[in-house]
């Protein structure tokens, strides 16, 4: 799942690309690309709101309850900018950051606060393949 | 004459912990100004300074986007189901 995530990053590339995790009790176990529909896509994300819904719809199905958001930072490094901080409206999930560093792909996540808006790194994330 | 709304998680503080709320039917726009009027604090969850959609608040009626149908003109008939999803967006 974490080349998955890490494949659609570098494909999107520079563009920022978007998608959803999928499990239970905290473990990821499926991935949901969405295409992203920003209008500038290199300096923002915006999930298409039919690929985000069909994702939901698909985790319903399976069980499922969303584990983490992700999207990537094609130049800008993996820590949330303060637009990602504000935009951020589903706190019970993992934010997912994907960095690329010359070419090659990294990941942090994070908890954000629901109040304060502080992000916290989180140091260990359970992804588990299917 | 009643509609569902279906309430985001990220709302249900502001609407006294409901996933769903019942009000009267109308035009899509006219049920949201119910909410609103009921539940102040959605508002500017909802709406910008121009008293417009925000972008990014997805509305859709028994699962169709209200931008496929007649948006907020819609019209509703009793029993229809309106589901408020904030798209997942971020800067940089
Ligand atoms: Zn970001």
């Amino acid at each position: 799942m974490l080349d998955a995530m890490f494949a659609a990053s570098l494909q999107a590339a520079p563009a920022e690309a978007c998608g959803l995790l999928g499990g239970r009790d905290g473990v990821a176990t499926s991935h949901y690309p969405v295409p992203n529909v920003a209008p500038e896509p290199t300096e923002r994300f915006v999930m298409d709101p039919a690929g985000q819904r069909e994702a939901f719809t698909a985790m319903e199905r399976r069980g499922e309850e969303l584990v983490a958001i992700y999207h990537s930072h094609p130049s800008t490094g993996a820590s949330p900018s303060k637009a990602d901080l504000l935009s951020a409206h589903y706190l019970d999930a993992f934010y997912l950051i994907v960095g690329l560093r010359q070419g090659r792909p990294y990941l942090r996540a994070f908890r954000i606060h629901p109040r304060t808006r502080a992000a916290v790194e989180v140091r260990w994330l359970a992804v588990r393949p299917r | 004459m009643a509609v569902t709304i279906r309430i985001p998680a990220l709302l249900r503080a502001l609407v006294g912990d409901k996933s769903e709320v019942s009000v009267e039917s109308g035009a899509v726009g006219e049920v949201l100004a119910r909410l609103v009027s009921e539940y102040p604090d959605v508002k500017d969850r909802l709406y910008d300074e121009d008293g417009n959609l925000r972008r990014f608040v997805n509305v859709y009626v028994n699962g169709e986007d209200i931008r496929a149908l007649d948006g907020e003109a819609t019209q509703l008939k009793d029993g229809d189901e309106v589901a408020i999803v904030p798209a997942i967006a971020g800067g940089i």
